[in-house]
């Protein structure tokens, strides 16, 4: 077993046997850091075969399954391993929405990227997510918004956040079906991911500028 | 004209006396308000009426079962689709109660559903995950049968109010198919793992596809006219699975549903959002006879309902599309534009059915729909002449 091996069993999504690969690389001495780096770097095919259209939604999520398969035997290791302090990121659907698919899909995609995700799960009024990213001092808010009636809570965040203080310090990204880039700014975001692979590069993007 | 012969005259590709017009969902109290029907004397009175019932489930259960309690779930709505003059009201043969959760139910497939309720009143059943967390969950459910009383009860419920309303409406029969009926009642992460093992996705999707057969030759021997399939194959960004899975687990059911409706003088309509652009032609070549809603609001601008009608409009009736987002916050200009060259560009010579790009949200309105109605009452008549 070696490092390129994590990475094909991640690219070919061999669920069954990415837990067992990680244990045995584990046993075989590989530094954890160096594992995680294989998992992204499977990961990181994944989204190229997505976007390409060689892979599609069930594909993208089973990889993120595999991942937390993978993780779930790694980060023990990842913690004793790390001390730096991490990119805080809050994760949460706005109010009104109770759809998860697109938020959980881009959770996972950020699960080896080395970020602290603070999942606030579905209908999540701004009041939480203030106190969330004031609390946490979180650099960027990703709001998941499915349907056209809950939109103008993108409005609200950004203005709680505003009124708080806080909006300066912290970029907002939204994604989601009737979103696109031009309502995302128009609503006051700063940044639209049309999936959760783009998000995933555009939160990378936010956090380095 | 009334409705039934409106509508099969836009499947057989000719014009009637007006565009017909659909909606998947109507649910809007303001709207309905206007048009003089109360709402909430409908679903949610039968829901509320039973919940707090010992016993509920069997309660529900056998409720679901009776023709005549159908019939008054059903309508008001129907009532508010005559006044709005939309020809086609749904039954739901599938989908129904099996099981009380606080806040909603699970469905017979083993969806878990809740009641959201909206500003103005407006109660809508949303999806909010699957049941089953493993395949060994879904082999201990009782698959649901097409030979239950509930099937027929809500088929007939329909026609009967069909009857009420002398056919100003066409009730449609709506039955789940087989892709989304297989992934939402294990939500999609654990499908993800099922879809991985191909017995075990094989099982599933069989399992659906024989219900949805049965179904329809059940409808289509009792009379059904046309017969809806819920079955989302997309989303705003393109497919959930690989064509190649689509070929080898959904397309030969729906080619033989397909047939066996067709054997029955039964036609097919199809609605399944997201961006299809990549099975496309191969959900047309399975026989369907309509497809809803042809999406507005992908990410691919080539998955667009002109394009599409250029090259599919002599083979299937298309049913669309303004999209719910420019029904919601566009302005009044965009919603005629576009609803113009709806009826101008895809009405001509039939096989077209004039309807939203998804549903009628609560956040649609009054003015906002008014405009749709004008639109389509000034220029929906036959023969068509909008100008450009």
């Amino acid at each position: 077993m070696t490092l390129e091996d994590i990475s094909r069993k991640m690219i070919e999504l061999d669920i069954d046997n990415i837990g067992e690969a990680v244990k045995a690389e584990l046993d075989a001495g590989a530094a954890p850091g160096a594992i995680l780096n294989a998992l992204t770097s499977g990961l990181d095919e994944v989204g190229r075969r997505y976007e390409s259209s060689e892979y599609f939604l069930a594909e993208l999520v089973l990889a993120g399954e595999t991942v937390k398969d993978a993780l779930a035997v790694l980060e023990p290791h990842l913690k004793s391993d790390e001390s730096e302090v991490k990119d805080r990121i809050v994760v949460a659907t706005v109010r009104g929405d109770n759809h998860d698919i697109g938020k959980n899909l881009l959770i996972t995609m950020l699960l080896s990227s080395g970020l602290e995700i603070i999942d606030l799960g579905m209908d999540c009024p701004s009041e939480k997510i203030v106190e969330t990213v004031r609390e946490a001092g979180a650099r960027v808010v990703a709001l998941s918004c499915l349907l056209t009636m809950t939109l103008r809570e993108i409005s609200v965040v950004d203005q709680a956040l505003k009124e708080a203080g806080l909006r300066d310090g912290v970029k907002i990204i939204v994604g989601g079906a009737p979103l696109n880039m031009e309502l995302a700014k128009e609503l006051g975001a700063d940044d639209f991911g049309a999936d959760a692979i783009e998000g995933v590069r555009r939160i990378r993007a936010l956090l380095e500028g | 004209m009334d409705a039934p012969t409106r509508v099969l005259k836009a499947l057989n590709h000719e014009e009637s006396d007006r565009v017909p017009a659909f909606e998947s969902a109507f649910t809007n109290n303001t709207i309905m308000r206007h048009y003089g029907v109360e709402p909430g004397t409908g679903l949610k009175d039968g829901y509320d009426s039973i919940k707090r019932l010992p016993g509920r489930d069997r309660l529900a259960n056998l409720a679901f079962s009776s023709q005549k309690w159908l019939v008054k779930v059903l309508v008001d709505g129907y009532e508010l689709l005559r006044r709005v003059k939309i020809d086609i009201a749904l039954s739901y043969v599938t989908h129904t109660y099996r099981k009380g959760i606080p806040g909603g139910y699970i469905d017979e497939f083993g969806r878990v559903m809740k009641v959201d309720s909206y500003e103005d009143g407006t109660v809508i059943l949303g999806y909010r995950g699957g049941h089953f967390k493993s395949f060994e969950d879904y082999e201990k459910w009782k698959q649901p049968s097409p030979h239950e009383k509930r099937r027929l009860a809500a088929f007939l419920a329909g026609k009967q109010v069909q009857e009420q309303m002398n056919n100003e409406i066409l009730s449609v029969p709506a039955i789940g198919g087989m892709f989304e009926p297989a992934w939402e009642p294990f939500g999609i992460e654990v499908f993800s793992r099922i879809l991985a093992k191909p017995k075990q996705a094989k099982k599933v999707f069989d399992d659906k596809g024989n219900l949805a057969l049965e179904l329809v030759k059940i409808l289509g021997e009792n009379g059904a006219e046309l017969i809806l399939i819920w079955d989302d194959y997309g989303f705003k960004n393109g497919l959930f699975m690989s064509p190649r899975n689509y070929h080898t687990y959904i397309f030969p059911w729906l080619k033989r549903i397909c047939d066996e409706a067709h054997k029955h003088g039964s036609k097919i309509l199809l609605h399944s959002d997201g961006d299809l652009s990549l099975i496309f032609e191969d959900i047309v070549n399975c026989g369907i006879d309509a497809l809803n809603p042809i999406e507005p609001t992908t990410a691919n601008p080539e998955y667009d309902i002109f394009k599409l009608h250029e090259k599919y409009g002599d083979k299937i009736t298309f049913v669309g599309n303004i999209s719910p987002v420019m029904l919601a916050t566009g302005t009044i200009q965009e919603i005629e534009t576009y609803s113009k060259k709806l009826i101008r560009e895809l009405a001509p010579g039939g096989g077209y059915i004039f309807s939203s790009g998804h549903s009628i949200i609560p956040t649609i309105a009054i003015d906002r729909w008014e405009a749709v109605m004008r639109i389509r009452e000034k220029y929906g008549n036959y023969p068509i002449d909008v100008p450009n």
